[in-house]
């Protein structure tokens, strides 16, 4: 039985080790290779000092070393901490001291941007990059990526599936990234139970175009592995890439987001000019699917299966379509997925009846323990079951998720919005506090509030409400320059309007209500 | 139209619309799409722009990352179609 995430790689060998694992550029690794990679790995890591439960980042654009680092730090007893190469040095550093980081992977150049921006020595035990021989900076040792692969030693492992396995950053209504904390046994929870409602064996080659830090691009990558399937993975500027890659690794599934959906659904995709017999199987989350799009989608790949999911990191996934329910309620989330009880709750805490909005909460294998150092936050998302017996007290945790939903007569469930100010914008949630205070560092200005604007392509877009300093002309154009050279490009706005004070609530808060009813939303 | 007036007209625009490249001094031969200063939303106004700019029409085939990866790379794909159209 395999109960920890290198587990299923050590089963998957198990049972066919010439079997193609992982397809990166013209790298093809069979299951023994990844397994003897990610044994490796995990050792290195030990022998660099790594301890039970230490968490080890990766900061690397998609690649080989990228998705066994993964499974290599689980072999090491260690929890891996995936971030998106897109983030910036400083977003890195936030996440490195948050979570207490004792190792990192990236890259040479990566590495350099970070040290230049760090106050003193580096926090960390140990770093590896590609570079060979390098002297440690300070008192972190420095390890060559590669060697760290081609040891033939053995981790020695003591973890039980109740360790935990990852945490992933992921942004709230308020404030900077929180690490959402999850167990090897609740990650391959739902990597079965994702398995399950797809269809997913090993005669599938799953295309991974999501990144790892996003729980369902991890999910990707767990159900390939632990089903003994193929997982193919790319780097991509253009959609017509993927189109090209899905017809000539003979693809069956892909998971995407409503952008890459957008971007594949025109012309120059070259998606409606290329039979894709193979193609299983696609699934959307992140956000919902514009309906012009999904018609696009379903004419273009008629014998595809389609699959609109819903989920949050705090409980790793939801809520799913079936595809046979598409025509009849195509903007549906669904219901809830295996093994799980989706609730529906309103303001009096009692389960809302059908066309009644309330808050979905989610009770399954899959939620998560919580956010990594910040207990009072965690007992907000995370709360006991509340139509538990008396007799089972407060054990069992279940996620409240922030967004509110509605069922129709058959159980179905819509999703309305958020009770919070979080922002969704092409996938990624974005807290309006963390672009405010960007925006405030520019000096120039006295009061900034950003709010999401609906957008047919991206979900949400960021509008910033400014209010200049008495003596600032700054332009929208110099704010938005600012933006960009502090956020990852999602997060920079796409429109300012300056305003001579921001509507205020009675207790003195920015009023969000208010600059929505001015968007007229 | 000579080559380096394109490179000035695509450093402009891309300047102006990806402001994350007034932190780094950018040179011709500077990779845009791997840093991330460019990402696949963002490449579809830099198509659209050169379309309108000088007149040329980008095929499906020419949606290749080679022909977008720097500056240089994209003025001389440039004044490749620019030429393409003229023997037309």
């Amino acid at each position: 039985m395999e109960y920890l995430l290198h587990e299923m790689i050590r089963r998957s060998t198990e049972l066919q080790p010439e079997k193609e694992a992982l397809v990166f550029k013209n790298e093809r690794l069979t299951y023994s290779d990844v397994y003897g990679r990610v044994m490796s790995f995990g050792r290195t890591l030990q022998q660099a000092g790594l301890q039970r439960g230490e968490r080890v980042g990766i900061y690397l654009e998609p690649s080989v070393e990228q998705a066994l680092s993964i499974f290599g730090t689980n072999a090491g007893d260690g929890v891996f901490v995936p971030m998106n190469h897109q983030i910036f040095p400083e977003q890195v550093l936030h996440i490195m001291k948050d979570c207490e980081m004792t190792g990192l992977v990236t890259t040479e150049n990566r590495w350099q941007a970070l040290l230049e921006q760090m106050d003193g020595p580096p926090p960390l035990k140990f770093v590896l990059t590609e570079a060979k021989d390098s002297p440690a900076d300070g008192s972190t040792a420095k390890i060559n990526l590669q060697d760290a692969f081609h040891t033939s030693l053995q981790p020695e492992s003591r973890c039980i599936e109740k360790d935990l396995a990852a945490i992933l950053y992921t942004s709230g209504s308020t404030g900077k990234p929180k690490g959402v904390m999850l167990t090897h046994a609740q990650i391959m929870a739902g990597s079965t139970i994702v398995s399950d409602y797809l269809g997913i064996t090993e005669k599938e080659r799953i295309l991974a175009v999501l990144p790892f830090n996003f729980d369902a691009g991890l999910n990707q990558i767990m159900t390939a592995f632990q089903q003994c399937a193929s997982l193919v993975m790319m780097n991509f500027v253009f959609a017509r890439e993927i189109v090209k890659m899905l017809e000539k690794e003979s693809i069956t599934g892909l998971a995407g987001v409503p952008t890459l959906w957008s971007l594949l659904s025109q012309p120059q995709s070259t998606l409606d000019k290329t039979p894709l017999p193979a193609l299983r199987y696609i699934t959307n989350t992140g956000g919902a699917m514009p309906q012009p799009v999904l018609a696009k989608l379903r004419e273009c790949l008629p014998q595809t299966l389609i699959f609109l999911m819903y989920g949050l990191t705090e409980a790793f996934r939801s809520t799913y379509l079936p595809p046979d329910q598409l025509n009849s309620r195509p903007t549906s989330i669904g219901k809830a997925i295996p093994d799980t009880e989706i609730l529906v709750i309103n303001e009096q805490g009692n389960p809302c009846k059908p066309g009644e909005i309330g808050e979905l909460v989610h009770r399954g294998p899959t939620v998560s323990l919580g956010y990594w150092g910040h207990p009072d936050l965690t007992d907000q998302v995370l709360r006991p079951y509340p139509f538990a017996a008396p007799q089972l007290r407060d054990w069992e945790k279940v996620c409240y998720s922030g967004d509110l939903v509605k069922l129709d007569e058959e159980g179905y469930i819509y999703f309305i919005g958020r009770r919070d100010t979080m922002i969704k914008s092409s996938g990624f949630r974005i807290s309006p506090t963390e672009v405010e205070e960007v925006i405030f560092r520019c000096g120039q200005v006295v009061g900034a509030a950003v709010i999401g604007i609906p957008d047919e392509v991206l979900g949400q877009h960021i509008k910033a409400f400014v209010v200049r300093k008495n003596n600032s002309d700054i332009s929208t154009e110099a704010i938005l320059a600012f933006c960009a050279e502090h956020l990852p490009r999602y997060m920079v706005p796409q429109a300012v309007e300056f305003l001579n004070e921001l509507p205020k609530t009675p207790s003195g808060k920015v009023d969000y209500p208010a600059l929505r009813r001015r968007e007229g939303l | 139209m000579p080559q380096q007036t394109i490179i000035t007209s695509i450093r402009t625009f891309i300047s102006g619309n990806f402001p994350a490249v007034r932190k780094r001094k950018l040179e011709d031969t500077d990779p845009l799409l791997q840093s991330g200063i460019i990402d696949s939303m963002g490449i579809l106004d830099l198509v659209e722009h050169l379309e309108t700019t000088f007149d040329i029409s980008v095929a499906d085939d020419d949606l290749v990352p080679e022909n977008f990866d720097s500056i240089e790379n994209i003025a001389a794909f440039v004044e490749k179609k620019q030429n393409q159209h003229q023997s037309v």
